[in-house]
């Protein structure tokens, strides 16, 4: 009996045993799993984590985001408002026949064209024939032939004036200097009729199409349909052009973004010369920054990767030093700066031409651009940019380069011959620009010299205007930018007496017989010698008659994230950040440790 | 006293902005354009008549609702300003929440403290932040909250990708409609700092007031009959006091909402808000004579509709006050 107790119990110890460890080996194992499960889930989760934050640095790297402070803009393609043309005809949604090259005024590469040739008719009228390339297609499906350019441009000349929605008055400009009639003999041929003032003169109006927002070419059908004046504007997002970008969406004060057009074709000559299919971003988002400091501090945090229109000069300076930021300064694109005298009796001795001969010498950009342009413009003798021909520096850069006791004591001379001793008074106006204030008191310490006194006057910004094209100013200060590289660009505008945006009361039929002939002695096939002669002829005189004083030539500029690549500023248009077809972004490589900017 | 205000107002303007010089059209047009068209646009415009001519047209169209054409936009007046006015009426209504939340309590404990060391700290805060120009608060948020910490986009008013639902105007309330948080998130983001700016710039004004006033009926003879019934404090001072000192505090709440409607041009233009402010800035700059007396008309309105309110308020705040 003892004995079977004995093995009862050893049996039920050995049972309990067995069941204690069966459990504990199967707690073990689900705790094992179950740590096999948290580690995977965990894995899972880390994975997920890590993918998705991949996905947002390739939504980042595919998408360029852009600042600029053109604040009104219309989604009209060619409506002739300055936004428009200034914003997204720019980026690349409008067509054009040809393209002026990234760095080379002088030289134009296919667009929609695939080639041009300057002829004459039996009736010797001149005119640019265009082959436009065969199998092109809007956006919308519609085909791209000569009839589509002939309505686009005959749209932004005839109809656009008419329209209340019209602003841009360079469109207008542009088509008058442009052409007189449009051809189409047959459907990829266009015929271009020059005006009359430019049968021979084919920088003009090739500028005019080429290298500035204008004529740029749409879709008939999207236009009739979605781009009228009865159409509201949420429609004329569907108005299509043809270029690397569609537009994708828009809010007013607020920005855009706009998508590749994925039809677009790769440019055979890469997209340096003209736009080329979109192929490394899904999207470009421009925003609005309604102040330059604001953008300076969104590119700085990365919001955005390039601001293209426009940082304040001494942001540009100090970001120079930044090893985050690439700064693209393209010198001599900005305004050329002109010292202007009025010729009006009213402002005597102003039009006495010793006295602006005195005054001539005495003025010294230098200071100018050091101080007020923060050295980002260049000293200028010859309102001829360096890069045209004919430029002609020599009679005013000889006379800069004298030293200044020399000018100040020839100055004095001049002032006593012209009955002046002891100097005068007078006033220079500005509507409220820092720079021109001080850029006027660089002037008025300048002119003390010979006892000038330089009274620095001024006024609201739309009486500046009447002011100014009403002849009121005894001096003021102009600025011009060349839309073609050609010397008459930067001349005719400033000297013919018929003067479009300001009176100083310049009136001198010799001068303006001397700039025709310039213009007529243009040759496309090659100039002859006396042109230069005539260029030369015409600098010098405005230097012997101190005509204009010309100050500088000022800069354009714009700022990029130095992780955007491949681009680069257009030199060669009005507006420098033309090419964003060619941008991209890599994903750098510590992302895994990082987060994208936004 | 509506009419003859609005009768006054829209006459001033009218008659001021055809005194100022400058040529609107050639404002608008520019300086290429050939003399013949830009007398072609004033002839279209009617800027050719007699200006008791185009004072009689503006009135009349006026009262039918018509505010003309904006030379500078080319579209009718009425349209710009129902774009406009959503983002100025989203900034003020965040920035005078802001103030009233963060200035009237802070009002009420300088009461409480009055003469303590809180008291003077607001006080001293208050009189500083007073001291500071607005666009100087806004240039400092952005540099501090924008770049240094990161924690807000440096402006703009929501973000551009993804698409933003649009019934009101008003970003945050129509994506708290549609149930788009992501967009209500994202707009709450970019629209803090400028509350903030606004805000803050307001918050002295308010707790001053809060705190004169809270003092008033501090003295009541009711605050110590409360106290004596063994209320708690906070009652006795939120139910009893502050509701018998809301008026003058309501009376400066009206007053900044209709000063800030009225535009905050250099805060519109830091953040880049397409404000109402920024548009009565370039009706001026260019002239834009129908923009101008469109948009003093309308503010006209505002006011008298937001006094009315306020005295509205008055009597449902105050049963004593009637209506």
């Amino acid at each position: 009996m003892e004995t079977l107790k004995k093995n009862y119990i050893i049996v039920i110890i050995v049972a309990a045993i067995i069941v204690f460890s069966g459990f504990y080996l199967y707690n073990q194992n689900l705790k094992a799993q179950r740590e096999e499960e948290l580690t995977q889930q965990e894995e899972e989760r880390v994975e997920a984590l890590r993918q998705a934050k991949y996905d947002r640095w390739e939504d980042w790297s595919r998408t360029l985001y852009v600042g600029t402070n053109v604040v009104d803009f219309h989604p009209g393609i060619n409506v002739g408002r300055g936004g428009a043309t200034n914003s997204i005809s720019i980026y690349g949604r409008g067509g054009k026949l040809l393209w002026v090259d990234k760095d080379d005024w002088s030289i134009f590469n296919p667009g929609i064209a695939e080639s041009w040739e300057w002829k004459q008719n039996a009736a010797g009228e001149a005119y640019i024939e265009y082959k436009i390339k065969e199998g092109l297609k809007f956006p919308d499906g519609t085909t791209v032939n000569a009839a589509a350019v002939k309505y686009s441009w005959e749209q932004e000349y005839f109809e656009l004036p008419e329209r209340e929605i019209h602003q841009d008055t360079y469109h207008l400009y542009t088509h008058e200097m442009g052409w007189k009639r449009l051809e189409v003999p047959d459907e990829l041929t266009l015929w271009q009729f020059l005006p009359e003032n430019a049968q021979t003169y084919i920088p003009l109006p090739f500028a005019f199409m080429y290298a500035l927002p204008h004529a740029t070419i749409v879709s008939p059908t999207s236009t009739e349909q979605y781009a009228k004046e009865s159409n509201d504007i949420e429609d004329f997002l569907n108005q299509v052009g043809y270029g690397p970008w569609l537009l994708e969406s828009f809010e007013m004060g607020v920005g855009y973004t706009m998508i590749p057009f994925d039809d677009y074709p790769v440019n055979p000559l890469g997209g340096y010369a003209g736009p080329t299919k979109v192929t490394k971003l899904d999207r470009l988002v421009v925003k609005i920054y309604g102040d330059p400091m604001s953008m300076r501090m969104a590119l700085e945090t990365g919001e955005i990767d390039v601001a293209a229109w426009k940082l304040s000069r001494a942001d540009i300076v100090d970001l120079q030093d930044s090893s985050d930021i690439t700064i693209n300064i393209a010198e001599e694109l900005g305004w050329t700066m002109i010292l202007r005298m009025s010729y009006y009796p009213e402002f005597a001795p102003l039009n006495d031409t010793r006295v602006r001969r005195a005054i001539l010498h005495v003025v010294d950009p230098d200071p100018i651009v050091e101080k007020v342009l923060y050295g980002t413009g260049i000293v200028a003798n010859t309102p001829v940019h360096t890069f045209n021909p004919y430029f002609y520096p020599e009679p005013l850069a000889e006379i800069r380069a004298l030293p200044s006791a020399e000018r100040i004591a020839i100055a004095k001379e001049l002032m006593i011959e012209a009955g002046y001793p002891d100097g005068f008074t007078t006033q220079i106006f500005y509507d409220g620009a820092d720079e021109t204030r001080e850029t006027a008191t660089i002037l008025q310490q300048q002119l003390a010299q010979i006892g000038i006194t330089l009274e620095i006057k001024l006024v609201e910004a739309g009486v500046y205007r009447e002011m100014y094209r009403g002849g009121q100013c005894p001096m003021y200060l102009s600025g011009w930018s060349p839309d073609y590289n050609d010397p008459d660009a930067e001349l005719w505008y400033l000297l013919r007496h018929e003067h479009l945006y300001s009176d100083d009361g310049y009136y001198d039929l010799e001068m303006d017989a001397l700039l025709e002939l310039g213009k007529n002695l243009y040759n496309p096939l090659g100039d002859p010698p006396e042109r230069e002669g005539v260029y030369k002829e015409i600098q010098q005189k405005i230097v012997d008659e101190a005509i204009d004083i010309v100050l500088y030539y000022d800069s354009s500029w714009m700022a990029q994230r130095n992780w955007v690549k491949g681009y680069e500023p257009w030199l060669t248009t009005a507006r420098i950040y033309l090419g964003t077809w060619n941008a991209y972004k890599d994903i750098p490589a510590d992302w895994e440790t990082s987060e994208p900017p936004l | 006293m509506i009419i003859p205000t609005m009768f006054l107002l829209l006459t001033s303007v009218f008659f001021l902005m055809h005194i100022i010089p400058g040529d609107p059209v050639r404002l608008a047009y520019g300086d290429e354009m050939p003399e013949e068209f830009i007398q072609d646009i004033r002839h279209r415009m009617g800027l050719d008549r007699p200006i008791h001519e185009q004072y009689i047209e503006y009135m009349k169209r006026f009262i039918r609702g018509d505010l003309g054409i904006s030379f500078t936009y080319k579209i009718p007046v009425r349209y710009k300003m129902l774009e406009r006015y959503p983002t100025t009426l989203e900034l003020t209504l965040g920035g005078i929440i802001l103030a009233v939340f963060l200035g009237v309590p802070l009002g009420i404990l300088a009461a409480l403290k009055k003469g303590g060391a809180i008291d003077h700290i607001i006080r001293i805060m208050s009189l500083y932040l007073y001291s500071n120009p607005s666009f100087w608060l806004a240039l400092l948020f952005q540099l501090y909250l924008g770049v240094v910490l990161g924690i807000f986009p440096i402006s703009g008013r929501f973000n551009l990708i993804g698409r933003v639902p649009h019934v009101t105007g008003i970003i945050l309330f129509d994506s708290l409609l549609a149930q788009d948080f992501q967009v209500f998130w994202g707009n709450f983001r970019y629209m803090f700092m400028p509350w903030l700016t606004i805000g803050i710039v307001r918050v002295p004004m308010l707790s001053r007031i809060s705190r004169a006033s809270m003092l008033n009926v501090f003295g009541e003879d009711y605050m110590t009959t409360a106290r004596a019934k063994g209320l708690r404090e906070w009652l006795v001072v939120y139910r009893h006091g502050l509701r018998n000192a809301i008026l003058p505090i309501i009376t400066s709440i009206g007053g900044s909402f209709t000063w800030l409607l009225g535009g905050t041009v250099i805060i519109e233009k830091i953040f880049s808000l397409p404000g109402m402010g920024s548009l009565l800035m370039d009706g001026l700059m260019g002239r834009d004579f129908a923009m101008i007396q469109g948009i003093v008309g309308i503010y006209a309105i505002i006011v008298v509709l937001t006094n009315t309110f306020i005295d509205v308020c008055y009597a449902a705040a105050d049963p004593r006050v009637k209506f």
